[in-house]
Order: C-alpha cells, then structure tokens, then sequence
C-alpha cells in the first residue's frame, strides 16, 4: 500500500501541484496571521499590525489563559463524544453520525432528573450523591438507546455498501431529533443551578480555573483511563480489538461478534452519556439540536486524532477544542476578519478538511483501509 | 424492428437516446400531456390525474418535482455516474441561490445586488456553483468514498457559517431572515415593462394561464433541457469515462483515461446543475434566499431521490423527484380525506388510525404539532422517507427505474420465463 503510494506520487500530477497549491496558500495564512499576531502583541500600533486590522488590540495574558482553558474544557468533552465514533469506526467501518443524538439523549436525562431531584430538594442537599444518580442514569440511557440503535438501524444493513449506514445514521439522527421534539418540546430546557463551591474560580497552582472546567477535564480523564482498562487489559477488550482487526477470524476464534459490537456501541453510549451530563453542568441548556454539531465537531477529532484509535480521539478532541478557542483570535482577527466569534464552527470543519487533505491518517493514524484513501 | 425491441441493427441506433418509435412515441405523448396539463382544455378535463396535478393548488408542487429533479440530474452525473457521493450538493447549490441574488437580486443599505435579468443570473449561478465545485473536485481525487462524503458535508456546514457571518449577509441576508429572491420575469435589460411577465395572471397564445402556470412552463422546459443534457453526457465520451471511473478507477487509468480531468468534469458539471437548481429553488419556490435553507437535509434529500429513483440512469432523477415530493402531499391528503369519512371500512380505519385533538386513540395524530405522544402527519413524513430509503437499498438497488426494468422485461419476454 505505501509503497504503491509512492510509486504513483513520484512524478507531479496537476492534483499535487493544485493541492500544494491549496496547502501553502493555508499554511501562509496561518503563519501569517500567527506572525500578525505575535506582532500586535508586542505593540498594538506597530503599522504591520494596523495595516490589516485597525482596532486590533491583542490578548492579555488572562485572556488567552481563558481562551486556552475553555478550549481544553471543551476538547476534553469532544474527546469524549469521539471516542464513541472511532470505536464504532474501528469495529464496523462506518461513521455512526446518530452518535452526537445519543449524546444529546445522554443530557436530556440529565436535564429531567436533575430538575426533578431539585423539586425534591435533594440536589442542594446531598448535590455529590444526585450529581452521581443523574450520571448513572444518563450512562443507563444512552447506552439503551446506542444499543437499541445498532439493533433497529444498523444489524439489517450489516454487509452493505459503507455508504448505506452512513445515510442510515443520518436518518436516525434526524429520527431521534424529532421524536425529542415530540416528547419533549422544541424550546430549550436549562439545568438547576449549581452549587457555588463548584462552580467558582479557583487558583490551582498557577493557573486560576473555574471549578465546573476543572469538574469536566477531570471527569473526561478518569473516563479515558476506564475505558483503556477495558480495551486493553480486559477480556472483552482483547475481543474487540480482534473483531477490529478481522471479524471472520475472531468469529473462527470463538468470539461472539454480534456481542461484541453491541458492547462496543454501549461503550459508546456510556461515555456519550457521561458528556451529555458534562455540557449539561457546563452550559446548563439543553435543546434539540444540542447533539448534532457538537456530534459533528467529536467525528472531525476523532478523524483529526486518527479514526479508530482510542488515544487519537481524546488528543484530536482537545487539540480540536483548543484550535478552535484559540484560532478565531490568533489567526483570523489579526487578518481583519470581521467577526470572528461567530466562526467557531467554521474553524472546527476547516482543520478537518486541512487534517484530510495534508494527513489523511490524522495525528495517530497508522494503517488504513485500501477502499477509502487513494 | 417491430416486436424486437431488443435487437439493434447497427451502433449508432443503439446509442440513440430513444432506439424504438414506441418510445418516442409514448415520450412525445408524455410531453404533450405536461404541455396540457395547466390549461384548460377538453382533453385536459377528460384525465382526472392530470386535471387534479394542473389544478393551482398542486402546482407549486409540481414546480418543486422539476427543481429537484434538476438538482438530481447533477448529483447523479457525480454520485451515479462518475461514483463520487457527494453530501455537499446543498453546498453548492446555496452558492447558485446567493450568486443569483447577488446578480438578480436589488441592492439596499445592506444587502449587495446588481439587478441584472434572468438571463444573467441563472447561468451565472450554475457557472459560480460549477467554480466551486471544480475548486472542491481536487479533493475527490485523493480522498475516496466516506471521507470525501464526510469533507463535502463539512461544505455544506462552512457554507451556512459563512452565510450567517457578518459579510457573508451582505449577500445571503440576515440569518434567520434571509432576503427576497431576484424575480423571474424575463427582461432585456432593467428595463420598468418585461418582455415576459411570470409575477400575475395573463393570456398567453389564447390560454389563460396562472402565474404559477407561467413558473411551470418554464421550469418545465428548463428541465427538459438539462434532462437531455445529462442523456447526452452519460452516453458520449465523457459519460463513458466517468462511468469507468466508478467501475474501477485504477483501471480507468491504465486503460488512459485521465482520473484527475474527468473528476473535475464531473464536479464541475454537476455543481452547475446544482447551482441553477439552487437559483430556481430560491426565485420560483421559496421566494426568499435563506442560506439555513440549504442544510444537511436537502443534501440528504437528493441521496435519497437518486436512490429511490434509481442511480445512473436519466430517468431516474425524475421519477425519483415525482416520488419523493409528491408522497408525503399525497400521505397528508389521504390523512385527511380518512378524517372526514364516517361509517362503512373507511369510517372504521380512520378510527384505527388517526388521532384527533380531542384524543381517542391512533398512530396519526391530525391536530397541529404540540409536544405530546402522538406523531402527526409531518412526522409521519419523515419517517416514512427513512423507511423508505432503507426499503429500495436493501430490496431495488436500483430504484423505481429497476422496478420499471423488471416490468418491462417481464413483459417483453412473455410467454418465457427468460
């Protein structure tokens, strides 16, 4: 495979050339806005700096501090989210673009039981044993769902054309949306408050985080670390990573495939859940739609991180989060984009497409199928 | 070659896009039928299902039909031609609606336009969709199957952020809002008078015609065009070699055909097709050019009409538009003439199945959307679209046109089996 790569990449075709092309005109308006940057930092006046942007004023050292920790905060969250796709990616070979919806379900659950244990009182009183109820719960339902999905949707379609599950999934996404709409309402629902000691600033050594970022990165942490016990020292693990690497043989092998891909779709759901109550405590709002983009910005890390390895999807998130805290102000103001808050999003499908187009195998990716990459 | 309808005499009568005089015949007869079909005339009156399809209340809908099939024309010379699934035909055709309103559309305090005539604008839609797509198509070339899914859905994403950002609403309107769709009427310059009104009633060649008769007439024959424009490129060269690339892209380039020209080809003629479309469906259907309008479902909606339809094949699109736009008006009306029905099997089906406000028991819901159990018809819709999509991969890969070819076969063959 690599070696055929580079039999047919030595002479130069027009598609390298024009996709040298599009690399460098990218790579000289990132440095470039990167160089502006650091150049109006220095002085806000200095006429490089205001030639583009007039009333550039540059980040303060808290400022970018911040930006840095909500990127992190959030990327820990998409890592999370990713790690249901590029599991589900590493075992069947399709993107399950319903995810982001079990996420969505995940922090739904959340938003009803945490409002009915407020009624009760019992989410001021004892808020560590509801916070832990509600995440349990969410975990049990998310994981239903994932599962109940890959049963309904995706069991009959096995060993169809890749391209059919994919359209499936969106139906299903679509699908789970609406019956929301239909249970639930279309207006956005908001969690209890928190308690103060949680959700105050606190200085840790040098750095001074907010307690519920602090809460989801640590959360998002020991979740990873569970799930690399599960897959790598485990029994089951050991049969997902061989139904990865070549469902016929596994089956021959004494393993229950159909088993293992239910476990590795409740996996999934399980960790989805767990971020779905994440965004609740962070943003406090859920709606509908909740699910769908940040579901696309997790499969864009998963896909920056390497689809199908697990370590790949928790970097790719955070790297994706950060990027896109970070770069609408480092890159794009600098240039005089106007405003640049609103391109979050944008930012987030930019760094998938450069990731695709530079290094389609993503920052951890090592082998790939024949059928998908040229 | 009568009675053998299988059996050419010599390849130019093969690669005819109609071999046998039946089909000509029946395909002549067809177009008369939607030439008649707004008017009024005796013949017309006779047909029930014409008189009811040309009647104003269904043909806007009608009008819709025509748009997407346009828009499926394009997707299948890309996805059912040349192979590349594309989930960025929203995309593109967002590009084709924003450019024609910047071409077509009037110009304010804070929304760009040039006021140019429609002969203007809709051709310079497709050419700035086909811009697009022939900037995108180098991508197609290195990446395969689901990425290149994937990187076009990321499009359509980039698409309606830069739509609803500050300077991009200078051309596609406010977000949320949008702004007013450039007109169609038909004029040689700005001229006050056109020289072919489609805003109100009129005569025309002694007919009465309605001003979406007008709309009909020509997308109708805008449609007729680009149908015949696509049987002409899939089954000349360039339809050869895309269809080549899509059995076996390597072996297309041993045997010279050059992957990289022929993909951009491929892009660049179907984002065309979308980009008219995306003009069409603004000024004739909508009305207004919202950029939230073209959104994963519409690119999902043209999946799925080329699927039902049936890829790789003309006619195709335009069954598959006809079925999937007509379907859930047809589901609605049938809803609610079982609501109004008392007594007899009707009465007692309707009782089964629909629900009212008043709330006895049923799966369709027939009141307004509220947050409750029931699903109502629009629901209903969606999910039976889904069903329907799964349906016709799993069962009739090739669509109702695979359909059509088992019937025809069938017949064909009588009394033998094979």
């Amino acid at each position: 495979m690599t070696t055929a790569m580079k039999a047919k990449a030595a002479p130069r075709t027009g598609v390298d050339w024009f996709l040298l092309l599009i690399k460098s005109v990218m790579f000289f308006f990132i440095a470039t806005g990167v160089l502006l940057f650091i150049f109006q930092q220095i002085d806000p006046g200095n006429p490089i700096a205001s030639r583009l942007n007039d009333d550039a004023t540059g980040l303060t050292a808290d400022q970018f501090e911040g930006l840095v920790i909500a990127g992190l905060s959030q990327g820990a969250m998409y890592g999370l989210i990713a790690l249901g796709y590029s599991m589900v990616y590493g075992v069947l070979g399709f993107i399950n673009f319903a995810h982001g919806e079990v996420f969505m379900v995940g922090a739904m659950t959340g938003m009803i039981t945490s409002n009915k244990l407020h009624e009760a009182g019992a989410w001021e009183s004892n808020f560590v044993p509801s916070l832990l109820f509600i995440v349990l719960l969410s975990i049990v339902v998310s994981t239903l769902t994932a599962v109940v999905m890959e049963r309904v949707a995706y069991r009959p379609l096995r060993g169809s054309p890749r391209l059919i599950p994919l359209i499936t999934s969106i139906g299903v996404s679509f699908f789970i949306q609406n019956v929301s709409v239909v249970l639930l309402g279309p207006g956005a629902k908001s969690y209890p408050a928190l308690p103060d000691w949680l959700s105050k600033k606190r200085d840790i050594w040098f750095i001074s985080i907010e307690g519920t970022r602090l809460l989801v990165v640590l959360v998002a942490a020991v979740s990873m670390v569970g799930l690399w016990y599960l897959v790598e020292r485990t029994k089951t693990g050991k049969a997902m990573r061989a139904v990865a690497e070549d469902k016929e043989i596994a089956s021959l092998m004494g393993i229950n495939v159909n088993r293992i891909i239910v476990t590795t779709f409740a996996v999934g759901g399980a960790m989805a859940g767990v971020a779905g109550i994440l965004w609740g405590i962070m943003f406090r709002s859920v709606i509908h739609t909740t699910g769908f983009l940040p579901g696309i910005k997790a499969f864009s890390a998963a896909v920056v991180g390497g689809i199908g390895n697990l370590n790949g999807a928790m970097a790719g998130g955070l790297s994706l989060g950060s990027a896109e805290a970070i770069a609408p102000l480092v890159i794009l103001e600098p240039w005089g984009v106007s405003g640049v808050s609103q391109l979050r999003d944008a930012v987030a499908f930019s760094v998938l497409i450069l990731v695709l187009l530079v290094k389609p195998t993503g920052l951890f990716g090592e082998r790939l199928s024949s059928e998908d990459r040229g | 070659m009568y009675g053998r309808p299988n059996l050419y005499t010599s390849y130019k009568q093969e690669s005819q896009i109609l071999p046998t005089w039946s089909q000509k015949i029946v395909l002549g007869i067809f177009l008369l039928i939607l030439l008649a079909m707004p008017l009024d005339l005796w013949l017309t009156e006779q047909i029930p299902f014409v008189r009811f399809l040309g009647d104003n209340e269904w043909l806007p809908l009608i009008n819709k039909v025509l748009v997407f099939a346009i828009a499926t024309l394009g997707l299948n010379l890309l996805a059912g031609v040349a192979g590349q699934v594309s989930l960025g035909h929203a995309f593109f055709m967002g590009v084709g609606a924003v450019t024609a309103v910047f071409l077509g559309g009037q110009s304010s305090d804070n929304l760009h336009g040039l006021g140019l005539p429609i002969w203007i604008w809709l051709p310079g839609a497709g050419v700035a969709a086909a811009l697009a797509g022939v900037i995108v198509s180098p991508v197609a070339v290195r990446l395969r199957g689901l990425y290149l899914a994937i990187v076009t859905l990321g499009l359509v994403f980039l698409g309606i952020h830069f739509g609803n950002t500050t300077w991009g609403a200078k051309f596609a309107g406010a977000p949320g809002l949008g702004r007013k769709a450039p007109k169609l009427d038909i004029r040689l310059w700005k001229e006050e008078t056109p020289l072919i009104n489609l805003d109100d009633d009129g005569r025309w060649l002694g007919f009465d015609v309605s001003d979406k008769a007008k709309t009909y007439f020509l997308l109708l024959g805008l449609t007729v065009i680009f149908a015949v424009m696509a049987k002409n490129i899939i089954r000349t060269r360039t339809g050869r070699a895309l269809q080549a690339i899509r059995d076996r892209d390597i072996a297309a380039e041993v045997m010279g055909i050059p992957e990289f020209r022929y993909k951009v080809i491929a892009f660049g003629i179907s984002s065309f097709y979308a980009g008219v479309a995306g003009a069409l469906f603004s000024a004739a259907l909508s009305g207004q050019v919202l950029a939230a309008d073209f959104g994963l479902f519409f690119s999902v909606e043209f999946i799925a009409v080329l699927l039902i339809g049936g890829a790789g094949t003309t006619a195709g699109p335009l069954v598959g538009a006809f079925f999937v736009v007509m379907i859930p008006k047809f589901v609605e009306t049938f809803t609610k003439w079982l609501d109004k029905t008392e007594g007899g099997i009707t009465g007692k089906f309707a009782d089964v199945a629909l629900t009212g406000p008043e709330g006895d028991f049923g799966v369709i819901y027939t009141g307004v959307q509220t947050p409750g159990w029931q699903l109502n018809v629009f629901d209903w819709n969606i999910v039976l679209f889904g069903f329907l999509i799964i349906v016709f991969l799993i069962f009739e890969p090739l669509g109702l046109y695979g359909v059509w070819i088992r019937v025809r076969n069938y017949w064909k063959r009588w009394p033998f089996s094979y």
